[in-house]
């Protein structure tokens, strides 16, 4: 910290006497983010640092000091460099024995993320070929029309691990040129080396770890015969006392995650046009990549049947997006603005291998499920090597469309109302329909929701002004609607889910805001947002100055 | 999701329509010896409104409230009537913002919160005020003014001409008269009451410190907008700097001049 200080102080100084044509802007802010969980369900240990962060059922979830700056370096009109960090005290410890009490790194722990780190070089072949931009470094690519749920956009993956940002985009190491040869006529394209993983919020490891959660297989056929199995491991409830009666047995979920090697052939690459039509701003692009949340590709089961430890390895699951969008405005509704975006993804299959070393521990032999015509179940077989049948299907090869349409207004120019229709939220990938959590998590016997693996919502804010714009009242939500899978034509064990997400901001001063809202989900524990991995409903205060 | 900046991206546009026309003014021909008609001296303040192929303003605008001023400052660069960049330069929670208008009808703001995404921003969005002034999308947007309002002779207070001007029939507005103060050398407008169609006084700019910034060319110093249906509310636009006819290229009101200069 103190060396970021001197660099700075140095390169202020530096530029009070370095060339004419330098020009140094240095901007940032400082803020503090107070949340507090309401009506959670609690997550043990282990947990990852800091210690003292553990989610309760209630409890104060985040207790931050965020400390941003940037420098925005120009060097005549054709080179720009910026920097962009943030320093994060956790405002938690992470205190485990007496020696991580000497360590202020565990007694008091932060973090540095670095939002940007680029060079930018304008028109770099000059007058051959004009305003032919490079930027190389770490940096976002936000694509896509539509606002915040942009199925486009996938240079970079998401830090999910604030709902109320709901996906924010890490920066990456990439090297993009833009070409805008003539008009609004525009080619882009990026290049990102190595592939950055996506954040994940400290309750989503719960949806793979709970072991007695639906495995996530598209075949529910063999996800049941699969729930069936772990029916030993669940404490049964004593029919006369209706208590507890623990089964005697455990299970425990262990999960790996293996990042793509960083070789040539596993760099993402992404090409994007765009112009305008009647008006209109239309693009056309195309992303070769992996999407960000990583999904389970084989499962180890090991140790003994009475202390079972599955072994699971996740992957990042490529992918290949063509993405179109629109935009503009509707003069004839008043200037209604509106916008389009939709991607196909043609996703690589995923299957998933469950191996059993606990029969065969130095040779690991290959579960497999086959249908009992007689019972119209699954149960587990052995097989010849030789005639395996395929392995159960994860993520399905079928392309799949993610989608967002929406539309702003303003009203007497105060009310303004943003409304979005999305298929498929920001964490959502793979065609298919899976199930959801149990609404009793340990009773086996209750059948689980099937839903379509992309969902469709509804996401809509209102904001309105006031005190000559002093105060801010915001109304944002999120509501699942009903969805039908385009391939089975089956629809959804509908029920109702959503988020609520009230705020007010008041801006005390120039660039000085206090922020006071909660974001509550909705929803039982079988739905997407009332499941336990999306986390609880929190109620916050925030405070911000921006320099 | 959203910066609550965006929403006022399009006053900020229609900040620069119809004052930047006002700063820059050439010097009229010296006025015939036979009395004006109000047809004849509106079409010459709306002329000498669009005498000039571009232009460059530095802003500062107060926005005078009882708990005290907020200031908000601000460049444009203008080409034509219609392609417009504007970019702020404070508070610092806006600092970096940048609006581009390449027509009425289309507009986009330049979100820094939001990894520099360049949005496509709805025209309903001029109808919002900004940060709470008192500026309004009708007074900003009007650059000729003749096309609109019929004026009428009504009188002369010192050395200005006063303009009655009643709204079209077939045009809107959000103000079905107007009374203007103009003076008849210059062709410059020294203030505007903007009425109901009952005659109420909703609210009234002025326009102070004219200076010659090019030769030939006078532009006020000082614009004060007192909304009369807020308390007298009042939002003052200080010219810092202005230049005209810099030679501005098409291509520096594109996207890409948008996120790169």
């Amino acid at each position: 910290m103190r060396r970021l200080i001197l660099s700075c102080a140095l390169l202020l100084a530096l530029g009070q006497t370095a060339r004419a044509d330098v020009d140094l802007k240095f901007s940032g802010w400082i803020s503090s983010d107070i949340r507090f969980r309401v009506l959670g369900e609690e997550r043990p240990l282990p947990n990852p640092v800091p210690a003292q962060w553990s989610l309760l059922k209630n409890g104060f979830s985040r207790n931050e000091n965020r400390i941003r700056a940037a420098l925005n370096l120009k060097v005549g009109t054709k080179v720009r460099a910026v920097a962009d960090a943030e320093l994060q005290l956790y405002g938690f410890s992470d205190i485990r024995d007496i020696d991580s009490t000497t360590l202020r790194d565990r007694v008091d722990p932060y973090y540095l993320e670095v939002h940007a780190a680029f060079i930018d070089i304008n028109s770099l072949f000059g007058d051959v070929i004009p305003r032919f931009d490079l930027r190389i470094g770490r940096q976002t690519v936000p694509w896509g029309a539509a606002d915040k749920f942009n199925p486009i956009s996938n240079i970079n993956t998401l830090d999910l691990s604030d709902p109320l940002q709901f996906g924010r985009m890490l920066a990456n190491n990439m090297i993009r040129a833009d070409w805008n040869p003539i008009g609004d006529l525009t080619f882009t394209a990026v290049l990102i080396p190595i592939f950055r993983p996506a954040q994940l919020p400290r309750t989503a490891p719960s949806a793979l770890l709970d072991p007695l959660r639906p495995a996530p297989l598209q075949n529910q056929g063999i996800r049941a015969a699969l729930d069936q199995e772990r029916g030993l491991y669940v404490p049964i409830v004593d029919p006369n006392t209706g208590v507890l009666i623990p089964s005697g047995r455990s299970l425990t979920i262990q999960a790996d995650v293996l990042a793509p090697e960083i070789t040539a052939a596993n760099m993402q690459f992404a090409f994007r046009t765009g112009a305008k039509i009647a008006g209109q701003d239309v693009g056309l692009s195309y992303y070769h990549g992996r999407f960000g949340v990583p999904t389970p590709a084989w499962s180890v089961v090991t140790g003994s049947v009475d202390k079972n430890v599955v072994q699971t390895t996740l992957v990042y699951p490529k992918t290949d997006v063509i993405g179109v969008e629109m935009a503009g405005s509707i003069q004839r509704l008043g200037g209604l603005g509106y916008w389009i975006e939709a991607g196909v993804n043609i996703p690589a299959e995923i299957r998933m291998g469950i191996y059993d070393a606990i029969t065969s521990p130095g040779n690991l032999r290959p579960l497999e499920y086959q249908l009992d015509p007689s019972t119209g179940k699954y149960l587990r077989v052995t097989f010849n090597p030789s005639d395996l049948p395929p392995r159960p299907v994860v993520v399905e090869g079928t392309p799949f469309v993610k989608a967002t349409i929406g539309a702003d207004y303003t009203i007497a120019g105060r009310a303004y109302i943003n409304v979005q229709y999305v298929h498929g939220f920001i964490d959502e990938f793979g065609a298919g329909r899976a199930a959801r959590p149990r609404r009793n998590s340990i009773d086996i016997r209750e059948d689980p929701r099937i839903e379509s693996r992309l969902g469709d919502y509804i996401v809509a804010g209102v904001d309105v002004k006031t005190l000559h714009d002093r105060l801010l009242l915001r109304l944002f939500g999120v509501l699942k609607v009903p969805s039908v899978d385009l391939e089975t034509r089956l629809w959804d064990d509908y029920a109702p889910t959503g988020v609520l997400f009230p705020q007010i901001i008041w801006t005390v001063a120039d660039a000085t805001e206090l922020m006071l809202g909660g974001f509550v989900l909705l929803g039982d524990r079988s739905t997407k947002f009332g499941d336990p991995a999306a986390g609880a409903s929190e109620i916050f205060v925030k405070a911000r100055v921006s320099f | 999701m959203f910066n609550k900046y965006t929403l006022s991206a399009g006053l900020l546009l229609s900040l620069s329509l119809a004052p930047l026309a006002a700063w820059a003014q050439q010097p009229p021909a010296a006025p015939a010896a036979a009395p004006e008609s109000a047809d004849a001296l509106l079409a010459r303040v709306d002329r000498q409104n669009n005498a000039f192929k571009d232009a460059f303003f530095h802003f500062k605008m107060r926005i005078i409230e009882s708990s005290g001023v907020r200031e908000v400052e601000f460049e444009t660069k203008q080409k034509g009537n219609q392609k417009r960049l504007v970019r702020f330069l404070a508070p610092a929670d806006v600092k970096g913002m940048g609006f581009l208008s390449e027509s009425a009808e289309v507009m986009y703001a330049l979100l820094p919160a939001f990894g520099n995404r360049v949005r496509r921003v709805g025209t309903h969005q001029m109808s919002q005020s900004f940060m709470g002034s008192d500026l309004s999308t009708s007074d900003m947007s009007v650059i000729d003014i003749a096309p609109l309002y019929a004026p009428k002779l009504a009188g002369t207070e010192g050395n200005l001409t006063i303009l009655e001007l009643t709204l079209r029939p077939g045009k809107e507005s959000e103000y079905p008269k107007l009374k203007m103060w103009v003076d008849p050398a210059k062709a410059t407008i020294a203030k505007i009451e903007y009425l109901d169609a009952s005659g109420k006084k909703l609210r009234t700019a002025e326009r102070l410190n004219f200076t010659e910034d090019a030769p030939g060319h006078f532009s006020p110093g000082k614009m004060v907008y007192t909304d009369h249906r807020r308390g007298n509310h009042q939002t003052e636009l200080i010219l810092i700097k202005s230049t005209v006819n810099n030679g501005y290229t098409d291509d520096q009101f594109t996207q890409r001049a948008l996120t790169r200069e």
